[in-house]
């Protein structure tokens, strides 16, 4: 079920009235049922695998609780080999066997393996990560096991986050579902406003650029070096508006029933440093891979080498833990030569900066760090790696050639799935986007529109329905982290 | 805080219902300005059958505004339109084919492929009742498509381009094939395997609504079967072909049937098996052509 659909309209509706005609101690069944619904509405026979990996861990969790010494280990490892086995099987055998099959071919030697026919259960990276948080938590002692089955499915299967995050973690999520939320009317308003907001980056904004980057990236030989940039550049906000406006509608949509779930995004495209963007874009996702992967592996308490290597492995595994393919690998690996690069060449840009005073300016480091994100995300959309490249090596190299043709007065534009019209406002739609987050760094908008007249208010929402209704793109098109 | 949360919900709801409303006032208002060139006054109306066969370059005075998938009961609210605003027409030529009547004709208002597309360009121009009547049909469909129907009547004013009017469309593509046969009989006589269609009451109706609104206006109405190959005819299931000659019988007062059917063409003039190709549509438009121009 998509949350820009009218199934899910009706669905939002009729779970949240319920859930707050029925007695506190009874929500957590009710809850527990819609998830399982909304899931199911996908592909039905995944939720087995669900079950699987919520078995495991919550029989881990408490063996793991009562176990002591190497056996508390024994169980942390079994738990997680069920949860990268599910991962490994669904997500990644295909790619594995496939390059498997690569190399093998190199040595004039055949693969037996045969290739799965299978689907990827939708979300499959986002629940396994929240499951596994547990089990480390508690492995930690930061977080006692959860006796109650149903309380822990619900951790892991709670609708609202359950196929595109934020990636709790338990000490946050689990004992809000043993507390009491009565209806408060500033907090529904409160997450129903956030939830409009996030549907409107989502079907006004996202779906629109999505016609644009669609075209462009699934057939890139065919269109100029303008039209790769506009692509691309819109590509940024897409993924972007898309995401967050998913975040957004799950937060929201949580706090609407009283539950309080991370924010995941905060202006990533506002970092003046690839490591400000990695603590702006995705933090449920990149708070675990610290926590998880980072840390134990030394974080930066290691020579400096080893901990670069740190840093190359945590965003390799961050680029494969978003699809079985070269292009997320080199992704992530993209942005470990950012980050690798930047601490490498500090001390250099500290002393320039000094004698070139306008390179410290806010403005030259957001830009700086925007295009190098821009490019790295190239990767992350192309349909394939040749795709990719075909791209990279094109994006810059037609300009002079768009040059020559416009002091000779020749178009340079072709189509690109939108009208001019619809150019023009996806246009003003992203300067919009960025007019509100530098509203937003200085003062909370909410907070404005709450210190409004009522009748203001009123009209501001009638205007976002409005605006939703007459500019969305509505052909239910999924989110893209649905796929990971 | 409840009742105040419910209140204001309400005051929301009510008020974007208001502006919606208006705004689909000033859309009617917009619709009442459209006007076809003087010299026309023969208008081609229908589905992909006479989208595809009349071309309106050849025939004189006619415009074709046939839309592909188009049922009775979006040409009934499209030729009010269209004849309201231009007293001009005096003549509709109609696509009355074996399948017009077929309940598969209701798919077009109950499957959400066709209704996705047909739903924008059409729900905005449906009078009281015929809303109703598709409602009836498929409400979910028509809430699922609203803010698609909004955006259309959005565009449609800004651009004063209206998506409910079609045109002659057509290449010289023939693709004539054993598989595209069987997929179009089954889509148009057959529920599923070996289980025949039934007949779409709505269709009649709003069959009958033509005829009737033609002849309240004073409006010469044909009815046009368009050629379709011999092996296609051949396979249409008898009942429909009994019930169209008996419709078309009992409508002969009001409504003249040209039945072109076997209208001889060569195969390389069918861009299927019931639709010509460019090559056949300016044999067959000629035909037409002379049959009502010249017997004018």
């Amino acid at each position: 079920m998509l949350f820009n659909s009218f199934h899910f309209l009706v669905f939002f509706i009729v779970v949240t009235t319920l859930y707050f005609s029925i007695p506190y101690n009874k929500r957590w069944i009710w809850l527990l049922a819609s998830s399982c619904y909304f899931y199911m509405a996908f592909i039905p026979i995944y939720i087995l695998i669900l079950g699987f990996t919520i078995v495991i861990d919550y029989f881990a969790g408490i063996f793991i609780e009562n176990a002591e010494g190497r056996r508390r280990k024994l169980f942390l490892v079994c738990s997680l080999v069920a949860n990268i086995g599910v991962l490994a099987v669904f997500k990644y055998y295909n790619f594995i066997n496939l390059n498997f099959t690569f190399l093998l071919h190199s040595f004039k030697l055949s693969n037996p393996l045969p290739y799965l026919t299978i689907l990827l259960p939708i979300g499959l990276s986002f629940h396994t990560f929240q499951a596994m948080s547990y089990t480390i938590e508690v492995y930690r002692g930061q977080q006692k096991a959860e006796r109650h089955f149903g309380i822990y499915s619900l951790y892991v299967m709670f609708y609202p986050q359950l196929v595109a995050g934020p990636i709790e973690r338990p000490q946050n999520l689990l004992h809000q579902f043993r507390e009491k939320y009565d209806f408060d009317y500033d907090r529904i308003t409160s997450g129903l406003r956030l939830m409009g907001w996030g549907l409107f980056k989502k079907v006004v904004i996202a779906d629109r650029l999505a016609v644009v980057t669609d075209l462009v990236y699934n057939s890139p030989q065919e269109f100029n070096s303008l039209n790769l940039i506009i692509a691309t550049v819109f590509f940024a906000f897409q993924i972007f508006c898309d995401f967050s406006g998913y975040s957004d509608m799950a937060i929201g949509a949580a706090r609407v029933m009283g539950f309080t779930l991370m924010n995941n995004f905060n202006q990533p495209y506002h970092a003046k440093s690839i490591n400000e963007f990695w603590k702006r874009w995705h933090i449920s996702l990149s708070t675990w891979f610290r926590d998880y992967l980072y840390i134990p592996l030394g974080g930066n308490r290691v020579p400096i080498p080893r901990w670069y290597l740190n840093l190359f492995i945590v965003f390799v595994v961050s680029g494969l833990w978003h699809g079985a393919n070269w292009t997320f690998i080199i992704w992530g690996a993209l942005h470990a030569f950012y980050l690798i690069g930047a601490l490498m060449t500090e001390k250099i840009r500290t002393k320039s900066s000094n004698i070139l005073p306008f390179t410290k300016s806010s403005v030259l480091s957001i830009l700086t760090t925007f295009f190098l994100v821009d490019i790295a995300w190239i990767f992350f959309r192309a349909n394939n790696l040749s795709s990719a490249l075909y791209i990279v090596k094109h994006i810059f190299s037609g300009i002079p050639d768009l040059v020559n043709k416009v002091l000779h007065h020749q178009s340079v534009f072709q189509f690109i799935g939108l009208s001019k019209r619809d150019l023009m406002l996806s246009a003003c739609l992203i300067i919009f986007l960025e007019a509100v987050h530098f509203v937003q760094r200085k003062t909370s908008i909410s907070a404005m529109v709450l210190k409004m007249p009522v009748y203001v208010r009123l009209s501001i929402y009638c205007g976002l329905i409005l605006t939703i209704l007459f500019l969305g793109f509505f052909r239910e098109k999924a989110f893209i982290y649905y796929q990971f | 805080m409840v009742a105040k949360f419910i209140k204001r919900i309400g005051i929301i709801f009510v008020v974007v219902v208001a502006i919606l409303f208006v705004f689909r006032c000033l859309y009617i208002v917009q619709l009442g300005k459209i006007r076809i060139d003087k010299k026309t006054h023969i208008l081609v109306c229908g589905d992909s059958h006479t989208q595809c066969a009349l071309n309106d370059s050849i025939m004189k005075h006619s415009l074709n505004v046939s839309n592909s998938g188009e049922v009775y009961i979006n040409t009934y609210n499209k030729i009010k339109i269209l004849k309201n605003d231009n007293p001009q027409i005096d003549t509709i030529i109609l696509a009355y084919g074996f399948h017009s009547l077929s309940g598969g004709t209701d798919n077009f208002l109950t499957k959400e492929i066709w209704t996705r597309k047909g739903f924008p360009t059409y729900v905005p121009i449906l009078d009281n009742s015929s809303l109703l009547d598709v409602l009836s049909q498929n409400t979910v469909g028509v809430i699922k498509a609203s803010p698609n129907i909004f955006q259309e009547m959005l565009n449609s004013m800004l651009d004063s381009k209206y998506s409910f009017i079609g045109y002659y469309n057509n290449t010289g593509h023939s693709l004539l094939n054993e598989h595209g046969m069987e997929i179009t009989l089954n889509r148009h006589y057959y529920k599923e395997k070996n289980v025949e269609q039934g007949f779409s009451p709505l269709a009649e109706k709003y069959l009958r609504a033509i005829v009737q609104y033609c002849n309240d206006k004073h409006v010469k109405l044909i009815l046009l079967n368009t050629p379709i190959t011999k092996e296609y005819y051949n396979r249409i299931p008898d009942k429909f072909v009994k019930h169209y000659y008996a419709i078309a019988n009992e409508l002969k007062q009001n409504a003249t049937l040209i039945d072109m059917h076997s209208f001889k063409l060569e195969n390389k003039m069918f861009g299927d098996a019931d639709h010509v190709n460019e090559y056949g549509a300016t044999v067959f438009t000629e035909k037409i052509d002379s049959l009502i121009n010249n017997s004018r």
